[in-house]
């Protein structure tokens, strides 16, 4: 399941829109998947790990403010099929990132 | 908002104007023709002049105060402008007068041109786009044509892009098919020498540079950026919108570029309609004069006429041939200042800026500790961190103050931006209250944030909703009250 951080959604300020892909897409990881849309400016999602779409969260269409209400739950944007599991291990965990968020 | 629509005045039956009733056989419309009235507000004269007037009240001009909207140069647009495009000759003329009826404005066109050239340093300029946006999209299909006309045009896909540059910059050559790439910025704000190279092969068709950038800052290298775009059979196109710092003293063709256009509505002084009527002239170097739009302006035995006779150019960008009011006000301001008055401008210009940089500096952090040119950028980014206050905020909150705010969130590269750009028109006095107003602000950030979250409170319409209105946008009134 992919989605943005909350710092991430902390930044852009209100998300107005969010354009994700088509489910079945092949995505790269660190390749732009889509963007997203906030009141500030329009960002690029970068995929994290390579594979296939196998879903998408419809109620984003309707509803983009859940991405800045609940990032971590009914804000997530992509479902994907991973390719490779290795690359999970590419990712930083959570401490990691609020590590590499404090440093900023 | 207290003025409410003018459809939401309306009352059945009434009107502005009654026909009297009519002595001659009604015919009927051809088929085809609408069969209902529209839907048009049915008010009387006097409630449309209340309405409009009571709207055209509630804005904020460059004529009512202080207007430092970065990137815009908000300049004051002298009245002998207006007082030019109003004479009859040139007001009433209609855009397909003949060549003989119309010589006047055509030599007026052909001095525009002229001026355009040498103050850019290229060979022709066509005055047909009607915006700044306009005049990318002519200057980017002449790229295309120059490409295509030498068998090139199929692996030169990529247009180079600055991650400082405006966005109708990558929205122009995204919407001509090409794959834009983001070339970074270095530390000292400039183009990424580095990155650039490693960016620049034979599938480059273009590099699109604003020079000084976004940030206010001049390349350091634009030499060098030059070369290697052209060593990789590049072309550079300049985008004028912050040409006010530099007219008059630096030529985009002296610099090595190849295309440039210049915004009339910002350097020369016409109305920035808000979409209304603006000029975006484009000009070329030598080479690339073949694949210029139809009609230039041509002049010999005495006398102007159009020349429709270029099998290379891109077709026409525009009916008529620009916005000729537009264009009549820019050559008054031209002429009105001269060769070392428009050295002056950007003169003044840029010593205005560092002048509120060096004020402002005080009061916010400033991301590159350099001399600006007409704008700089500022950061509210410790003030966010100490106080919750945003730019966003003291954007709203400089509006309390009688004031209009800087450009905000860009450029994207710097966190918390205010861009900031006073234009040389504005008296020291000026400078020094917008200062002093930026300071309390911050002391009252420091003293009672949340105050700051509700600005603007005396302005006409309050903070909007801008998530909404984003999100859920009445772009059209459909006859259902909005809730």
């Amino acid at each position: 399941m992919v989605g943005i951080t909350q710092y991430a959604q902390q930044e852009l300020g209100d998300v107005v829109y969010v354009d994700a892909p088509a489910v079945g897409k092949a995505l790269q990881a660190g390749k732009s998947f889509g963007t997203v849309e906030s009141v500030k400016s329009v960002s690029d999602l970068y995929a994290p790990v390579t594979g296939s779409v196998t879903a998408v969260n419809g109620k984003l269409a309707d509803a983009p403010e859940l991405v800045n209400r609940d990032p971590y739950g009914d804000g997530w944007m992509i479902r994907i099929k991973l390719a490779d599991a290795k690359e999970l291990d590419e990712l930083l965990d959570a401490k990691a990132y609020q590590a590499l968020v404090e440093s900023h | 908002m207290s003025e409410p629509l003018i459809f939401d005045r309306s009352v059945p039956g009434r009107r502005a104007v009654t026909f009297p009733a009519s002595d001659v056989p009604a015919t009927p419309l051809p088929p085809g023709t609408r069969k209902a009235p529209p839907a048009l507000p049915e008010v009387s004269e006097l409630d449309a002049v209340r309405h409009f007037t009571r709207l055209s009240e509630s804005i904020y001009s460059i004529d009512k105060g202080f207007y430092p909207l970065g990137s815009c140069t908000m300049k004051y647009n002298p009245k002998l402008n207006d007082v030019a495009a109003s004479l009859p000759g040139f007001a009433g003329l209609h855009p397909f007068s003949p060549e003989g009826g119309s010589q006047g404005a055509l030599e007026l066109l052909w001095q525009l041109e002229h001026i355009l050239c040498e103050v850019a340093g290229m060979a022709r300029f066509t005055l047909e786009p009607a915006a700044g946006a306009h005049g990318e999209l002519t200057g980017m299909l002449i790229t295309r044509a120059y490409h295509r006309h030498r068998g090139d045009d199929a692996k030169r896909r990529k247009v180079l892009i600055p991650d400082s540059a405006h966005g109708t910059n990558p929205a122009t050559a995204a919407g001509l098919g090409y794959e834009v790439v983001e070339v970074a910025s270095d530390a000292r704000g400039g183009v990424d020498v580095a990155a650039l190279r490693a960016a620049c092969d034979d599938s480059v068709a273009a590099l699109m540079l604003t020079n000084p950038n976004t940030l206010g800052l001049f390349d350091e290298h634009i030499d060098e950026i030059a070369a290697i775009v052209h060593g990789a059979g590049g072309l550079l196109y300049y985008d004028g919108a912050n040409a006010n710092a530099i007219v008059g003293r630096v030529r985009p063709g002296d610099m090595g570029f190849d295309i440039v256009h210049f915004n009339l509505h910002k350097t020369f002084s016409t109305p920035h309609g808000m979409g209304g009527p603006g000029a975006g002239p484009v000009g070329v170097v030598e080479s690339l004069v073949p694949y210029l739009p139809v009609p230039l302006i041509a002049r010999g035995d005495g006398r102007y006429s159009w020349r429709w006779d270029l099998p290379h150019s891109i077709g026409r960008v525009r009916a008529g041939y620009g916005n000729f009011g537009v264009l009549v006000r820019a050559f008054t301001y031209i002429l009105a200042n001269g060769r070392d008055g428009l050295e002056d401008i950007s003169g003044h210009a840029v010593l205005n800026a560092n002048y509120l940089l060096a004020r402002l500096g005080e009061l916010f952090d400033v991301p590159f500790d350099r001399r600006c040119m007409h704008e700089f950028v500022v950061s509210a980014k410790s003030l966010k961190a100490k106080t919750g206050v945003r730019a966003l905020d003291i954007g709203k909150a400089i509006l309390d103050r009688g004031m209009h705010a800087p450009t905000v969130y860009f450029p994207l590269v710097v966190e918390e931006a205010m861009m900031v750009e006073p234009t040389e028109t504005e008296t020291l006095e000026v400078l020094d209250a917008y200062a002093d107003a930026m300071a309390a602000i911050v002391a009252q950030a420091e003293r009672d944030p949340e105050s700051l979250h509700a600005a603007p409170i005396s302005t006409p319409v309050g903070r909007m909703d801008e998530a909404t209105a984003a999100r859920k946008p009445i772009v059209r009134w459909t006859g259902e009250a909005a809730n």
